[in-house]
């Protein structure tokens, strides 16, 4: 398994994600900085707090990944069929089972550090601009880490397991827009859920049931519809 | 005998419409198999089910001695395969997908990706993404990654199709080297019959999805009889004259062409008693059936 990830890692192009990751991390500041400016400098607004910034930062990195990893899956995964590449791979001497799992896994991870990276780097930069510029309503507190941290990482595992949903409904007629389409819902989902909670993220019970649920649906689309050539 | 492959009642139907039916095929160790029947009779389903990219509804394939499961997929490392078109990387170069293919075989010999690229003369363009390529340097390109790592079992769909003549020879040269010198088992399907006649030494015809006969191409062409063909203006009257001399084994085929099954007579003695009795002969010529023949006698006797 451990070799057959090192080979579909050769054919994901790993430069280019990495230059993808990069771009998306950069324009995520960028719209925070003008977000952030705007409200600065128009004497109708008031500064945005430390919360909703970090809001925002979710909001984009679960937006950029999660529409990205489809995209992922479409050229790694539900390409091999449509382009019929497929046949090749079916006919080595391989577990046909490990060879997609190998490719999920290399978008699931790329999807998880990808969004680690991405709220690293923009929370540390709303830091680095209140403390240059005061840029935010208040100052930052270590103890803000102890709800952002938490916040981070449910996003991250959320926005890993929804990755999983392009794929699952993809296969199902080995549609590529079904897979983009798929990822758009699945931001709207985890949007409309965790607006409806006070602390802006997924309880511990939410979390298990998505898991729960992918991991089903994951199983039977392996069962079923990967080793399908159409 | 010992069989590289061996089919037991393979059935596959989509949608209700059976599309292969209780084919039962037999492949000797070291022959080159000629799979042949008209475009949509089944060859590409029977031999995607014998490379288990198709589940069959009913059968069994049998690979090596061995059944082909889920399961047993490393039987595949002795096998090499195109199938329908040949597919690739289009954004990787013809070098890198053949790297490629050999880190999914297993295959650790890196200098035999020159030596087939040698074999199919695309040297010169390795170096090439597969999206400029042509389908006829695809369809090479296709040919030497099947033969990559040095399979014991060579199954080609229609390996010729988009070839020009001269890559039709020289492929035909290479898979004559590499069953004689390699001992590689050859599978070829082709819808060109005279093709598979050129290289096969073993024959199945398949027709609507059915196995009609499977036999060693000496079998044809031994019972490929010898005919005189007569194109005459009037055939009623050279039936007459053909009795008349004593010449019974004769079918009239139509208004125009008479078929005598007796290679004995001489030509020169029968256009001179078909001129004396005064019937246009427009030509007279000594002829024997084909594969081509062969393939359409038993096809249509199965029509009906």
């Amino acid at each position: 398994m451990a070799n057959l990830i090192k080979l579909e890692f050769k054919k994901f192009g790993i430069a280019r994600n990495i230059i993808f990751a990069v771009a998306a991390i950069l324009f995520s500041i960028l719209f925070i900085t003008v977000s952030l400016c705007d409200s600065m400098t128009d004497p109708k607004q008031t500064k945005d707090t430390f919360e909703s910034t970090y809001l925002v930062i979710g909001l984009l990195m679960s937006f950029i990944f999660l529409v990205y990893s489809a995209i992922l899956t479409v050229r790694l995964i539900i390409g091999e069929y449509t382009q019929r590449t497929i046949t090749i791979m079916f006919s080595y001497p391989l577990k046909r089972v490990n060879l997609i799992a190998g490719k999920l896994i290399i978008i699931t991870v790329y999807t998880a550090i990808s969004m680690m990276i991405g709220y690293i780097c923009c929370s540390g930069y709303i830091v680095l601009m209140d403390w240059l510029f005061d840029m935010l309503e208040g100052t930052f507190q270590i103890s803000m880490l102890q709800t952002w941290i938490p916040m981070a990482l449910t996003a991250i595992v959320v926005c890993t397991l929804l990755s999983l949903w392009s794929f699952i409904i993809g296969m199902i007629r080995k549609s590529v827009p079904a897979a983009i389409v798929t990822s758009l819902f699945a931001i709207v989902f985890r949007q409309v859920i965790i607006s409806k909670n006070a602390t802006n993220q997924e309880s511990l019970l939410q979390i298990l049931l998505v898991a729960i649920v992918t991991f089903g649906a994951t199983l039977f689309i392996f069962k079923k519809k990967v080793p399908e050539l159409y | 005998m010992d069989y590289i492959l061996k089919t037991i009642g393979l059935r596959k139907s989509y949608k209700g419409n059976v599309v292969v039916n209780d084919v039962n095929m037999h492949i000797p160790k070291g022959a080159i198999y000629g799979f042949v029947g008209p475009n949509g009779a089944g060859k590409s389903t029977v031999m995607k089910m014998i490379l288990n990219l198709i589940q069959p509804d009913a059968g069994d394939v049998y690979l090596f001695g061995e059944k082909v499961t889920d399961h047993n997929y490393e039987i595949f490392r002795k096998v090499g395969s195109i199938i329908e078109n040949p597919y690739f990387y289009d954004k990787l170069t013809a070098r890198q997908n053949l790297e490629l293919h050999c880190e999914y075989m297993g295959f650790s010999n890196k200098e035999r990706i020159d030596e087939v690229l040698q074999m199919v003369d695309l040297r010169n363009v390795e170096g090439k993404q597969i999206r400029h390529y042509s389908l006829g340097m695809k369809q090479r390109l296709a040919i030497a990654r099947a033969i990559l790592a040095r399979p014991e079992f060579l199954i080609l769909d229609e390996p010729i199709n988009a070839l020009d003549p001269e890559s039709i020879r020289e492929m035909r040269t290479l898979f004559r080297r590499l069953n004689q010198e390699d001992g590689t088992t050859i599978f070829i399907s082709s819808h060109i019959l005279s093709e598979v006649n050129l290289i096969a030494d073993t024959i199945g015809i398949i027709q609507h999805g059915k196995l009609l006969t499977e036999l060693p191409i000496e079998e044809i062409h031994k019972r490929q009889t010898e005919y005189i063909s007569l194109q005459v203006d009037d055939t009623a009257k050279a039936a007459a004259l053909l009795k008349q001399i004593g010449i019974a084994n004769f079918n009239v085929l139509d208004k125009e062409f008479i078929r005598i099954y007796d290679s004995n007579i001489s030509s020169k003695a029968l256009s001179k008693a078909l001129i004396e009795s005064g019937i246009g002969l427009e030509s007279l010529g000594r002829k024997q059936d084909t594969l081509e023949d062969y393939f359409f006698q038993l096809t249509e006797t199965e029509g009906k």
